[in-house]
């Protein structure tokens, strides 16, 4: 009888100790950053540490960047889901815009000076921050070393025309489609791989107060021919068309094509998927105005409908991952995303010759304007492009395309502007 | 002579005609199983081929490890299994209602059940989800991403037109079986339960196969009004065209172990959910 | 209880059920089209503000993204609707004939043609995806090797995207269409073939006057429900040409609802659904009109 009302006692302590530890549980979203199965095993990590150390239970969900759009608003306006989440910097303010985030005072992260300044800009919707920043990326030329030297390229492109004739030379070794792969209507960010187009042809997305649209202009245009060139000229498949930025990467990855504009989490998936892939990184080439970049990353932002408890827990959770140690943990040795704090970005790994090239490339990189309406102004483009793409499939591309639906999205684009 | 030959030609024909049917229906199926044992490799590099070069069960090992494909097919027997309980529920009561007695409302409400039809699902996933938030923002309810939420309403489609079928069925059931158990001592209520009901079973397996279906194969509400954990396996198996790579082959292999216990239920169930499908469009 | 108390008893739990899941969300559907309800005032719907008939302007006003694309995707689903009906129809009908025929393996064949209908939505329009594509997929490959193409085709973009969508759903269409008919098929007496052959009647004219009046009542049956179900067609074209199929192939249910939910536009997606409604009434409308279908319940 002793023992059992001991074994009661000890029985009824463990259950009281387990919920009244695990009472705050709360969920972390993010995006497709590392390879699927390696991302959900360092976040089960890092949340067990994070649990030893205050008690709090984190739970982990990956959505795609596609689904982005759809599942962060309905989870920050309906309350009903994550509470710390992933955002690209591009769609910060729209999300602030909704009222659902939580007002983020940087103190609490170590003070405005402890980000890079590109990244702490896209938190701030008039002058408040709505983010943690978290990590920057930037795409730039992969090319495989192998399928260069098998055409007899000795050296990667710098600029884009040199790409068209390094290009030319791989498709009569390797074949037609073989020299390039780019996204086409099935990806969500098509709009990336044409903007460093366009500021390389110098051209600008918008005017500088943000009232109307400048993508339209000739730079717009030639970047746009260029781009379905590459295809037209047989250097790209003809399926490209149908593309999403993932099966771009996976011809590069899989050694299918010998080049592509691709992020740093690449590096993870080679690594992952065909370690015995020969490449090397080359910063974007240049156009008739030099080099560009595109600026994009990350930050964690809180959900602000919900329990006061959630919303702390949140808070500690979006500040264990901004800790020097673990940041460079997640970016280095998983991500290879480049960290948003400038103490982390100080590690000697940043200094590694693949790096350096994201590095360098992030030092001239342009961002989005920070506007509300600038997912909805992302969409209008995306849309015309897709125009093009669609008209080029359908054989009723010539000249005049590209100008006209660049008009067309820039109609769309000034109309949300004004509204 | 002449006259065999042609009949010769005749039958040649049309066992050719039946063969290009199986071959049209089969087809497709071939190609996903064969999918399903190459891979990634070869389905992204090489030629398209009907049988695989690389021979692999990878695809059948790793699919659950990609996309949580047990617990969408989980989810799904759950919201179907609960659609088909509900709208049988109300259904079958209704249903007697309308087939054994006459009174005000009647035909209205008939008409109504069909005119139900017309309408595109497509009207009621906004106010759906304005409603669903609404009840969790006033009385703390969770309605989005719950079991019970998309029951309610996978049965908001399936109810009328089940409700017709069982209807029907019971049209056909003579109104003297009714009355001889009645006479025999039952309430009608135990007529009902103890003999109609019993008589009924095979429209009312239609019926239910029909709103089980319903729930299985429903997209639109399942993508907006649910998450991960609660998500179906309709839209639980497009989770394979999120990840970062295509994964055709393990998509391939989890369609064909998910559909394999769908198809013999349904193959099993084939006739009555034909003659079901007939007898409520035709009559009423 | 008197007999009516019980009817009504009976039948309350489905009444409440319409009331709660259909009548009272689709009030609430029409008082949304009239707000301007939108991302940032969604947690609270009763603060949004009242727009009066806005949202249903920008349907009808010519230039705007909402009218070209709107009434572009009914055009879409319209011409969807009218191929993998006709077609499905018809190719149903030629198998329901052939299977009207006695041959050894007949049960057999009727439970394999079920095969297509059975099989899940996103299964079967996924592997049909897969079959379309263009690199990778088997369909090029085939048409290569019978010489008919020479450069792969790209099936899921622009112009012939619709058209591999319904490709895809006459297959899974017709075996529902084979089976009803077979159904009447049946139920017609052979001596009424013995009678018109010895009246002279030859093969055609036998189908005209024999069958094709049995087929009347299950044909008329098939195709307001295949006019229902086509033209609120949504799972083919999410599963093989996802949220957004491009303007050659968008359609009205996929067009509202990213209005809805990728733009945020929840006042402006209800107005729209509600237009939608308003064509399917006219649709039908003109079916009933055309075929005199009496209403006799």
């Amino acid at each position: 009888m002793k023992k059992l009302i001991t074994l009661l006692t000890i029985l009824s302590l463990i259950i009281v100790g387990t919920v009244s530890a695990g009472a705050v549980t709360i969920e972390m979203q993010a995006m497709g950053n590392a390879p699927a199965q390696l991302h959900q095993a360092w976040m089960e990590e890092k949340a067990a540490e994070f649990k030893a150390e205050t008690g709090i239970t984190v739970e982990f969900n990956q959505i795609s960047w596609g689904e982005e759009m759809q599942r962060i608003p309905l989870a920050i306006t309906t309350g009903d889901g994550a509470n710390a989440m992933q955002v690209g910097t591009t769609q910060n303010p729209f999300f602030a815009g909704t009222g659902g985030l939580l007002k983020i005072d940087m103190i609490d992260f170590g003070g405005e000076d402890a980000f890079m300044p590109a990244n702490l800009k896209s938190t701030k919707l008039d002058g408040t921050s709505y983010g943690v920043p978290w990590f920057a990326e930037t795409r730039v030329l992969f090319y495989n070393t192998e399928m260069f030297a098998e055409a007899g390229v000795e050296n990667p492109p710098q600029t884009w025309e040199e790409l068209v004739e390094v290009g030319e030379k791989i498709i009569e070794t390797h074949g037609e489609g073989t020299a390039i792969a780019v996204a086409g209507t099935s990806a969500w960010d098509l709009i990336h791989n044409w903007a460093i187009l366009l500021w390389s042809h110098g051209g600008e997305m918008l005017n500088a107060d943000n009232t109307e649209a400048l993508f339209n202009s000739e730079a717009g245009v030639a970047a746009m021919k260029y781009y379905v060139g590459l295809v037209d000229k047989g250097l790209a498949s003809r399926a490209c068309a149908e593309y999403n930025q993932p099966q771009v990467d996976a011809a590069f990855i899989n050694g299918d094509v010998a080049m592509a504009v691709m992020g740093p989490w690449n590096i993870a998936d080679i690594r992952d998927e065909n370690p015995d892939l020969p490449y090397a990184v080359v910063e974007p080439p240049a156009g008739p105005a030099g080099r560009a970049a595109f600026s994009g990353g990350s930050n964690l932002v809180i959900r602000a409908n919900a329990s006061e408890e959630e919303v702390n827990a949140a808070k500690q959770w979006v500040q264990f991952l901004t800790k020097d140690e673990i940041l460079i943990d997640y970016t280095k040795n998983l991500t290879n995303m480049l960290p948003a704090t400038k103490s982390a970005f100080d590690d000697p790994y940043y200094e590694t010759e693949t790096m350096k090239v994201f590095k360098k490339a992030l030092g001239y990189a342009t961002a989005y304007p920070p506007l509300v309406e600038w997912a909805e102004i992302e969409q209008a483009i995306v849309r015309n492009f897709n125009n093009v793409l669609t008209d080029y499939v359908n054989g009723d591309y010539d000249e005049n395309t590209a100008k006209k639906y660049l008009d067309q999205a820039a109609e769309q684009v000034n109309k949300i502007l004004n509204d | 002579m002449r006259k065999r030959k042609y009949e010769i030609f005749k039958k040649i024909c049309f066992a050719l005609a039946i063969m290009l049917v199986i071959l049209i229906v089969l087809v497709p199926y071939m190609w996903m199983v064969s999918n399903s044992f190459k891979t990634n490799l070869e389905i992204q590099g090489m030629e398209p081929s009907w049988i695989p070069k690389t021979f692999t069960f990878e695809n059948y090992k790793r699919m659950n490890e990609l996309v949580p494909i047990w617990h969408y097919f989980k989810n799904s027997m759950i919201i179907s299994t609960g659609t088909m309980i509900l709208t049988l529920l109300l259904g079958t009561l209704a249903a007697y209602a309308l087939s054994r007695f006459k009174f005000k409302g009647r035909t209205p409400y008939i008409m109504t059940l069909f005119s139900t039809q017309v309408l595109p699902g497509i009207l009621f996933l906004i106010p759906y989800f304005v409603i669903f938030n609404w009840i969790f923002q006033t009385f703390g309810l969770k309605m989005t991403n719950t079991y019970y939420g998309l029951i309610i309403t996978y049965t908001q489609f399936s109810l009328p037109f089940a409700t017709l079928m069982i209807m029907n069925y019971l049209d056909s059931v003579p109104r003297e079986i009714d009355e001889q158990a009645m006479i025999d001592g039952c309430s009608r209520p135990e007529a009902l339960i103890r003999v109609i009901i019993p008589l009924a079973k095979p429209g009312i397996a239609a019926a239910g196969i029909y709103s089980f279906w319903m729930g299985w194969n429903e997209i639109l509400f399942a993508q907006i009004l649910t998450r991960e954990d609660v998500r179906p396996l309709a839209v639980g198996l497009l989770d394979f065209r999120q990840l970062t790579k295509s994964q055709w082959g393990s998509m391939m292999a989890a369609c064909i172990v998910t559909t394999i216990p769908v198809i013999i239920l349904f193959s099993i169930m084939s006739k009555e959910i034909v003659s079901g499908l007939t007898s409520g469009a035709t009559k009423g | 209880m008197s007999k009516k108390g019980l009817a009504y008893f009976l039948i309350l739990p489905a009444l409440l059920a319409l009331l709660f899941v259909h009548v009272i969300p689709m009030i609430w559907g029409i008082v949304i089209s009239f707000l301007d309800l939108n991302v940032r005032n969604i947690i609270n719907w009763q603060s949004a503000p009242f727009v009066k008939l806005q949202n249903y302007m920008l349907v009808f006003k010519p230039g705007t993204v909402i009218f070209t694309g709107f009434w572009r995707s009914v055009i879409n689903i319209t011409k969807f609707g009218l191929i993998t009906i006709i077609s499905g129809y018809f190719i149903g009908l030629g198998v329901a004939l052939l299977l009207n025929k006695d041959f050894p393996g007949r049960t057999i064949m009727r439970g394999l043609i079920l095969l297509p209908f059975v099989t899940p939505d996103t299964v079967a329009f996924s592997f049909w995806r897969f079959i379309f594509r263009s690199r990778i997929g088997i369909l090029n490959d085939m048409l290569k090797s019978l010489g008919i193409i020479q450069d792969n085709i790209i099936w899921l973009v622009g112009d012939r995207s619709l058209y591999a969508v319904a490709i895809a759903s006459i297959w899974k269409g017709w075996p529902l269409v084979a089976l009803m008919l077979l159904a009447a098929l049946q139920q017609i007496p052979q001596q009424l073939y013995d009678a018109a052959k010895i009246d002279g009647a030859n093969a055609w004219q036998r189908f005209k006057y024999v069958t094709f009046p049995y087929l009347k009542p299950v044909t008329k049956t098939l195709i307001i429900f295949n006019i229902l179900w086509n033209f609120n067609a949504f799972n083919q074209f999410r599963v093989m040409l996802s949220e957004n199929p491009g303007r050659q192939a968008d359609i009205p249910a996929l067009f509202i609802m990213r209005q809805a939910f990728n733009h945020f536009k929840y006042g402006q997606g209800a107005a729209l659904s509600i237009v939608l409604l308003l064509i399917m009434l006219v649709f039908t409308g003109i079916y009933f009109y055309v075929f005199r279908v009496k209403s006799d319940s």
